[in-house]
C-alpha cells in the first residue's frame, strides 16, 4: 500500500454460491495490484480479503501450520484445488442439457442461458455423446469443450433465424414448439460438431503419400510388393500414391491404374478376338483375357464335353463386340486372366449401357450384381466397367443359357431411369467417389431434382455428390 | 552469327531472364478421362500435351511383341498451328520419326519395362506450340501423363536444354535462341540418381567449354524436377483426399 490512505475500489469477500472462484481470485489479484499491495503484505491482505468461507478451506488444508506462512502461490493452488474439484463439469454438462426452455421465456433469453450454461461444459448433444464423455470424466480438454461450445454456438445463430421466422408468421412459440427447436439446434449442433472433429482427425491420418524416386525405407527387412523397386538396399517407390503396409510387405497403390485381376473377382468385358476354342476378352487388364470354350455354359445349359462342331459355331454364341459378364477363373502366369461364365449369373449381356471408370474406385463387396429400387440393375465391375441394364424377369434367361438377347424395345421412362444412372455414376466418378450400390441409389435420389441432361454439368453433378457424400455420412454414423 | 544480341551487357537475354533462369513452367495432370494418363505442360510458348495408353495388348503387328518387356510406341507430331508459319504436317517425316526413336529410348530407360511382358504402351505427344525445347516439354508431359496413368517408373525423366553464348552458358533456350545457330545441348536426366538417359549435342561446342554448358543444362533439369515434384504431389494429394472421403 502507498502513503495515499485508501484503497482503490473494493472487493467483497468470497461466496462460493455466487461466483466462479476462478473469476473472484482474478478480481482479487487486480485489486492487489492496482493497490500496490507489496508481496510482503500480498499473504495477509490475501487472507483478510477472501472472507470466513475460503478462510476455512485454506485452514482444514493446512492445519496444523500457520496459514500466514504459506506463500501466496501456495494458498492460491490449495483454493484452485478445491474448488475446481466442486465444480464438476459433468454435473454442469447435465445442468445445461435438462435445462429447457421456460413457457414464458423468449427464445433470446433461453439462448443466453443456454451460452452461459455452456460456458463450463461445452454442448453435449445427445445421451450417447454425454455417456462418453461421462467415461472421459475430467480428462476433457478445454480445446475439445470449446469446440463443442462452437458447434453450439453455430446451430444457435441459426436456430434464431427459426425463431425469427416464426415470429414473423404471428405464430406463438409455445411450450411443445420450442421443444421441438431445442431439439434440432442440438441435432444441428451434433452435426457440426462432428464435422469438425472430422476435419481436424483427417491430416492425423498416417497416409503417406510418395511420388515416384522417393525413398519408402533404408531397412533391408521389408518385402518389396507392386509400386516399390530395389535400388542399393533403399526401397524406392515407382509409382505416385499411397504407401501401405502389410506386415513385411510393402506396396504403393497408384491413384490410378489398370485393372489387376483377381481370383473371384465379377468382370464386365467385350469380346475382343474369336480364335480356336477361346475367346479374347478386353477387360481394362494390361493383357486380354480369355474365356474358354470349356468353361462357358451351352445355350440350353446342356453338360457334355465341346466337340469341334461346338468350335466351329463359335460365331454363334459370341462374337465380336459382344459383352460379357464373367467371374475371374485364374490369373496365368504372364498376367492375364482366365474368365469363366459357368453360373447362371454371367454371360453375355443383351441391352443397356456400359460405363467406363477407373477400377480403383469399384469398391469390393460380397455382391456385384445388384437389382437397384429404381428399376434398374446394375453390374459393378471390378474392372471398372459397369454394366446398367433393365431388370430381368429371373426365368427369362434361365433357360436360355443367357446367350439369346431379348431386342425388345424398352420403355422410355425406363430408358431414362438407365440414362440417370449412368449420369449418376459418371458424376460419382468424376469426384472419385468408391462406388457401390448404396451410394449409387443415394446419388440417384438426390439427383431427382434435376433432369437427366443437366447432370452433366459440373456444378450439377457436384451438388449431387455433395448431398450423397452427406447421407453416406449420416447413414455410416 | 547475325546482328541479335542474345546476352546483353547487363546480362539479360532476349526474353528478360538470366542466363541460368528457366522459363516459366505450368502444367496440369489428368486432362483427359478416355486415355489412362494424359499431362499438359507449358514451358514459356511451348506448349506440349501427352496421352499415355496401356499397358494393354500389342495391337497392329503382332511380330512386335517382345517377351520379356513391354513395347513403348511413341508418337510425336506438331500441330498446324504450332509454328509461325501455318503448316499441315505428315505424322511419318523425318523430323518426327527422329523425335519419337528419342522419346522411346528415353522412356525405356526410365519404365520398369521388364514388369510387363508381351504387353504395349502408347505415348502419344503433340506439341501445340513451338517456342523452342520441343524435345525437353514432350519428355516432362509424358512423364507427368505416365504418372498419372500409374505406370511404374525408376524415377522422374526431365528434360532440359542449354546453349552457349559469348562465352557464357545459357539454360532453357527459346527459339529464338535456338535459331541463331550456337550450340544446343539437349539432356534429359533422372534426377534422383543423376543419371543422363538422352544426350544431344547439336552444332560444335568447345570441349573446354562443355562441362560448363553440361552442368547448367543438368541444373535446369533439376529446376524441373522440383516444380514437377510440386504438381505430382499436389495433384496426388488431392486424388487422395477425396478418395479417403468415402
Amino acid at each position: 500500500m502507498d502513503d495515499r490512505g485508501y484503497f482503490i475500489g473494493s472487493v467483497r469477500r468470497f461466496e462460493s454460491a455466487k461466483e466462479d472462484w476462478v473469476m473472484y481470485q482474478k478480481r482479487l489479484e487486480i485489486w492487489l495490484k492496482a493497490n500496490k499491495i507489496s508481496d510482503n503484505d500480498k499473504v495477509d491482505v490475501f487472507l483478510a480479503m477472501i472472507g470466513s468461507e475460503a478462510f476455512e478451506v485454506v485452514l482444514n488444508h493446512i492445519t496444523p501450520e500457520d496459514p500466514s506462512e504459506k506463500s501466496y502461490q501456495e494458498l492460491t493452488n490449495i483454493l484452485d484445488k478445491y474448488y475446481a474439484a466442486t465444480r464438476n463439469q459433468i454435473a454442469l454438462r447435465l445442468k445445461f442439457l435438462s435445462r429447457k426452455q421456460q413457457p414464458n421465456e423468449t427464445i433470446a433469453d433461453y439462448i443466453l442461458e443456454l451460452k452461459k450454461l455452456s460456458r463450463h461444459c461445452g454442448g453435449l448433444a445427445n445421451s450417447k455423446v454425454q455417456a462418453k464423455l461421462l467415461q472421459k470424466g475430467d480428462s476433457l480438454t478445454w480445446k475439445t469443450a470449446h469446440e463443442d461450445a462452437l458447434a453450439i454456438e453455430t446451430a444457435l445463430k441459426d436456430s434464431k433465424k427459426l425463431s425469427g421466422l416464426s415470429e414473423g408468421s404471428g405464430k406463438t412459440v409455445d411450450k411443445s414448439g420450442s421443444s421441438d427447436l431445442t431439439r434440432i439446434v442440438l441435432k444441428m449442433a451434433e452435426i457440426r460438431r462432428i464435422r469438425i472433429k472430422k476435419s481436424q482427425e483427417e491430416p492425423t491420418e498416417v497416409k503417406r503419400l510418395v511420388i515416384p524416386g522417393d525413398i519408402i525405407t533404408s531397412d533391408s527387412d521389408y518385402m518389396r510388393g507392386h509400386g516399390t523397386y530395389l535400388d542399393d538396399n533403399k526401397l524406392l517407390a515407382t509409382v505416385a500414391g499411397v504407401v501401405e503396409t502389410v506386415n513385411k510387405l510393402i506396396h504403393v497403390n497408384p491413384m490410378k491404374t489398370r485393372y489387376y485381376g483377381e481370383v473371384g473377382d465379377v468382370v464386365v468385358g467385350r469380346v475382343a478376338e474369336v480364335s480356336q476354342n477361346r475367346w479374347k476378352i478386353d477387360t481394362n487388364s494390361r493383357l486380354n483375357s480369355i474365356l474358354m470354350l470349356s468353361s462357358v455354359n451351352l445355350p440350353g445349359g446342356e453338360l457334355r464335353r465341346r466337340s469341334a462342331k461346338d468350335e466351329l459355331n463359335m460365331r454363334e454364341y459370341l462374337q465380336e463386340g459382344d459383352l460379357v459378364s464373367a467371374e475371374v477363373q485364374s490369373v496365368y502366369g504372364d498376367g492375364s486372366l482366365s474368365l469363366h461364365t459357368r453360373s447362371l449369373k454371367y454371360g453375355k449381356l443383351g441391352q443397356g449401357i456400359l460405363v467406363k471408370v477407373s477400377p480403383m474406385i469399384v469398391k469390393r463387396s460380397k455382391t456385384h450384381m445388384h437389382n437397384l429400387e429404381c428399376g434398374a440393375s446394375i453390374i459393378l465391375g471390378n474392372n471398372g466397367y459397369i454394366w446398367i441394364s433393365p431388370i430381368l424377369s429371373q426365368d427369362e434367361d434361365a433357360h436360355d443359357g443367357g446367350f439369346i438377347q431379348n431386342l425388345e424395345p424398352v420403355p422410355l421412362e425406363d430408358r431414362e431411369t438407365l440414362v440417370r444412372l449412368k449420369n449418376c455414376i459418371l458424376a460419382l466418378a468424376a469426384q472419385n467417389v468408391m462406388l457401390f450400390d448404396t451410394c449409387i441409389l443415394y446419388c440417384y435420389e438426390s439427383s431427382m431434382r434435376y433432369s437427366v441432361s443437366e447432370l452433366l454439368i459440373p456444378e450439377t453433378m457436384e451438388d449431387v455428390v455433395e448431398e450423397t457424400l452427406q447421407r453416406l455420412e449420416q447413414g455410416g454414423t | 552469327m547475325s546482328g541479335l544480341e542474345l546476352l546483353s551487357d547487363q546480362g539479360f537475354r532476349l526474353d528478360g531472364r538470366r542466363p541460368r533462369e528457366l522459363r516459366k513452367i505450368e502444367c496440369k495432370m489428368g486432362v483427359f478421362q478416355q486415355a489412362n494418363g494424359s499431362a499438359y505442360i507449358e514451358q514459356g510458348n511451348t506448349k506440349a500435351l501427352a496421352t499415355v495408353y496401356g499397358p494393354h495388348e500389342v495391337t497392329g503387328n503382332r511380330s512386335k511383341i517382345e517377351h520379356d518387356k513391354v513395347l513403348i510406341n511413341c508418337q510425336y507430331s506438331m500441330a498446324t498451328f504450332s509454328t509461325g508459319e501455318r503448316r499441315s504436317r505428315s505424322t511419318g517425316d523425318r523430323k518426327s520419326q527422329e523425335m519419337q526413336l528419342h522419346l522411346k529410348k528415353t522412356f525405356e530407360a526410365a519404365i520398369l519395362t521388364q514388369l510387363y511382358p508381351r504387353s504395349q504402351i502408347d505415348i502419344y505427344v503433340q506439341i501445340l506450340q513451338a517456342d523452342g525445347g520441343n524435345y525437353s516439354a514432350c519428355v516432362n508431359a509424358a512423364t507427368l501423363a505416365i504418372i498419372d496413368a500409374g505406370i511404374p517408373m525408376k524415377d522422374f525423366v526431365c528434360a532440359s536444354t542449354a546453349g552457349f553464348v559469348s562465352d557464357t552458358p545459357i539454360a532453357d533456350i527459346s527459339y529464338l535462341e535456338e535459331s541463331q545457330g550456337g550450340p544446343e545441348l539437349v539432356v534429359a536426366l533422372l534426377p534422383k540418381s543423376d543419371q543422363i538417359v538422352e544426350f544431344q549435342v547439336n552444332s560444335r561446342l568447345h570441349l573446354d567449354n562443355f562441362e560448363k554448358v553440361l552442368d547448367m543444362a543438368i541444373k535446369g533439369c533439376k529446376d524441373v524436377h522440383a516444380v514437377l515434384t510440386r504438381v505430382v504431389k499436389d495433384h496426388v494429394g488431392q486424388l487422395a483426399s477425396k478418395m479417403s472421403k468415402t
